[in-house]
């Protein structure tokens, strides 16, 4: 790996490598600017063979799936480097890894075509798994889970500041409950755009209490 | 602390990531086995505290003792502090998250007046009795340094003893007096830390107040009359922290800080940090050039600033910045500088810096007009500044940074009105799209400068010299910004007050004053009325003219410079007479060096 980050123009990049990273523990309480920032000094500090862009305020050529809100654990985030020469990318983990505080760390990283859609267009739907526990009867939430679906359920929604109403429909793909016993639940959610897990669930507000929300995968549909 | 707790606790929380620890190159020991463990105390936010450099020095010197364990703590906000109170939970160091009464010592870094009140909310959130004299059971050893304890004696009820002036060495060798004599009764043991240079141990001393003067003595005839400042004599062997560390939320500064120099001969008479920072002392070339390339290596920052109170006048400043430019410009990596006086060479900095990055430039006129830059001694005249700064704008800036002072001794309306030609005049011409950003502050008389005896301006005077400058300064291009009247006129009764107004600053936090230098949080007539109760005028602390002859409050601090050359100083301004820079040419006979 070269040791010095080169200033190479946009069209002069070479190469494009994704990497799928963990978000767990305490990082759950970062926000995805400060988990972008993070990741870019680490691949500064490895010396990662970087691509610059030109410009008054020179930028790393990185590119981030969608934002996570604050909260929420993840095994499934993703990011886009352009890089100008060819490198070893599992040593280039490796050294990042070291790095990286705990509970954040890249899980695998493999070249990708430069043409390749972008994370952000290509990764638009989320699986979650949400642990409660269960304040009423299993079977009583289960119920109201199947009913949200059947019943052309419409949620408020907050967005840049403005409220709107749209229908769970849209955004929900699917939802079910399994029982694990002793009060608790795993609530499996596979979303439509990247909404917070806990808005979804507001209806079960006094039936549940959210214990952990972790993402496991994106998927391109 | 368990899991489960740790994650109520920050649930909801805003930016939980101010709780959090585990930054990058953060220091974890094992706590049980340390020999000393050292907190070190910022009184303000995460973000605020972690831009300040004079911690990171210290953590990591302790760090490297072997016995001794450092860990960090910075004032909670609002919502936090409300977390901890529901869930019975003591405020607690980042790194190994244990409360604050588990550590030997409780280090604040004082650095502004208007903290004051976040100490005694930050002792009581960790349920320390904030009164010394309360301490009695085994609690930590509450301690502080900073700029503030040029004259801490409005926090003297409050803590065990302070550091005067420079920390480095001095923090080494408090840990190691510390380590010989813990087992000794606690009025034993602060007087074997008193004996040590730059160690104040208030509890030692006693005010006395007649007609005229506040001022304070030693109780009894063994204990000095005078406490000497502590000073690094040389910058180049002092280690200096290169894995600086790098926080995972953002914070008010996101770059690798270098200290190049310390101290000032410029002799500004308004400056509190250019006269207690005396003697000048800087770090070579190639000690700088060295640990530059160190920390950027161990931090992976994109812009490197080189700290002085007076970058332009560093021996060698260009010949140094060509070097690092040098090295730095393939990576593209920034060098920034701090507000720089006015000077051609700023041009040649500026030039050189640019080649990697246009960072922001910030000059300081202070006064507007060249009277008033003679009265505070600053030796540079407006056709230097128009020149200066046309010069810059010529080079491709579009914004520059403006700092002035109203309020200074012997103004009158014709230098506030200096203020508004003088930026009107900046943008005359190709400079007419330039973008001017001028902020205005209040002058507030410090302790151990020349104008320590001065007054402040009423509150009323201040507002009205600002609504002067507002009405004339509507312009498109220039955006104005100024600090509040109230809060400059309590920083100038803080920093010029005497032993009795601790109990005021305890009677302000009780009755809810903390974050006092957050101008939406702070309650100006919460701290009038806590004055007034007590049999104290805060307006008078700040306005009063004091008597050169007067005995002060602080002149038991020996910060270096000497009293007669502060008088003489003072004198020269009230004559408008300039003072050159000694380090230039002749010896002033400040007795610093």
């Amino acid at each position: 790996m070269i040791n010095n980050n080169t200033s190479v123009k946009t069209k002069d990049t070479l190469y494009r490598a994704r990497f799928k990273y963990a978000k767990l523990q305490d990082m759950k309480y970062l926000s995805q600017l400060d988990i972008t920032r993070i990741i870019k000094q680490i691949l500064f500090l490895v010396k990662a063979p970087v691509v610059i862009k030109e410009g008054f305020n020179p930028q790393l050529k990185i590119s981030f799936g969608r934002a996570l809100p604050l909260g929420i654990k993840s095994i499934c985030e993703y990011f886009d480097l352009f890089l100008y020469q060819e490198s070893d990318l599992d040593k280039m983990i490796k050294d990042m890894n070291k790095k990286f505080p705990s509970g954040l760390k890249i899980l695998k990283g493999q070249y990708i075509s430069l043409k390749e859609e972008s994370i952000f267009s290509s990764m638009n739907t989320g699986i979650f798994k949400v642990a409660v526990v269960l304040n009423k009867d299993f079977e009583l939430v289960e119920a109201k889970i199947k009913n949200l679906m059947i019943n052309q359920a419409k949620i408020n929604f907050t967005t840049k500041n403005k409220e709107k109403e749209i229908l769970l429909a849209t955004i929900l793909r699917s939802i079910d409950i399994k029982n694990r016993g002793k009060n608790q639940a795993i609530i499996s959610l596979v979303l439509k755009d990247i909404i917070d897990p806990k808005k979804i669930l507001a209806f079960l507000n006094e039936d549940i209490k959210i214990s952990n929300i972790r993402c496991l995968e994106f998927l391109n549909t | 602390m368990k899991n489960k707790t740790w994650h109520s606790l920050l649930d909801n929380i805003y930016k939980p990531g101010r709780y959090l620890g585990k930054e990058i190159n953060s220091l974890r020991k094992d706590f049980k086995k340390a020999k000393i463990k050292f907190a070190l105390a910022f009184p303000d936010l995460y973000e605020i505290g972690m831009s300040h450099l004079g911690l990171q020095i210290l953590y990591y010197l302790l760090n490297k003792e072997d016995d001794v364990l450092a860990e960090r703590v910075y004032m909670p906000d609002l919502d936090f502090i409300k977390r901890l109170k529901e869930t019975d939970t003591l405020l607690f160091s980042l790194e190994s998250r244990e409360p604050l009464h588990k550590f030997d010592l409780v280090g604040f870094s004082l650095q502004y007046e208007l903290s004051y009140t976040n100490v005694l909310a930050m002792l009581e959130l960790s349920k320390i009795p904030v009164y010394a004299k309360d301490r009695i059971n085994n609690e930590p050893l509450i301690i502080a340094g900073g700029p503030c304890v040029s004259n801490p004696e409005p926090m003297a009820d409050f803590f065990d003893l302070f550091c005067i002036g420079e920390g480095e060495e001095l923090i080494i060798e408090l840990a190691k007096a510390y380590r010989e004599n813990r087992a000794l009764e606690k009025k034993a043991l602060l007087w074997k830390l008193a004996q040590i240079e730059g160690i104040y141990v208030p509890s030692l001393y006693k005010t006395v107040k007649n007609k005229k003067e506040v001022y304070v003595i030693p109780k009894d005839k063994d204990t000095p009359p005078k406490i000497k400042k502590c000073l690094v004599k040389d910058l180049n062997n002092v280690p200096y922290p290169t894995s600086q560390l790098i926080p995972l939320i953002e914070t008010v500064h996101n770059r690798a800080v270098l200290e190049i120099e310390r101290g000032c001969t410029g002799g500004c008479r308004f400056c509190h940090s250019g006269m207690i920072g005396r003697p000048r002392r800087r770090k070579s070339i190639e000690t700088i050039v060295r640990l530059a390339q160190k920390i950027i290596e161990e931090t992976g920052y994109r812009e490197i600033s080189l700290l002085s109170l007076n970058v332009v006048d560093f021996q060698g400043a260009i010949n140094l910045l060509e070097i690092l430019v040098n090295i730095f410009k393939e990576r593209k990596i920034a060098i920034s500088f701090p507000s720089l006086r006015v000077s051609k060479q700023v041009l040649e900095l500026a030039k050189i810096s640019s080649i990697i990055k246009k960072s922001g430039i910030t000059i300081a006129p202070e006064a507007g007009t060249d009277r008033l830059r003679k009265i505070i001694n600053k030796r540079i005249t407006t056709e230097e500044i128009i020149n200066l700064v046309h010069g810059i704008f010529e080079m491709g800036y579009n914004l520059i940074k403006l700092y002035f002072m109203i309020g200074l001794p012997l103004e009158n309306d014709e230098d506030i009105m200096g203020i508004v030609k003088l930026v009107r005049a900046l943008r005359k011409g190709k400079s007419k799209r330039k973008v001017i950003k001028v902020s205005i502050s209040s002058f507030i008389p410090k302790p151990h400068t020349p104008f320590q005896w001065e007054s402040q301006d009423k509150i009323y005077e201040i507002k009205r010299k600002q609504r002067l400058l507002i009405e004339n300064m509507r312009e498109k291009g220039i955006e104005l910004s100024w600090h509040s009247a109230e809060q400059s006129t309590l920083e100038a009764a803080l920093a010029r007050g005497d032993r009795r107004i601790a109990t005021v600053i305890k009677k302000a936090y009780e009755a809810g004053c903390i974050f006092d230098s957050w101008s939406d949080r702070f309650n100006f007539k919460i701290w009038e009325d806590s004055f007034k109760e007590e049999g104290l005028d805060l307006s008078n602390y700040a306005s009063r003219k004091i008597n050169i002859r007067s005995r002060l409050p602080w002149d038991h601090l020996d910060m270096k410079v000497n009293k007669k050359f502060l008088i003489k100083e003072y004198l020269r301004a009230k004559q408008e007479k300039e003072t050159s820079d000694c380090y230039k040419g002749q010896c002033l006979s400040c007795e610093a060096c």
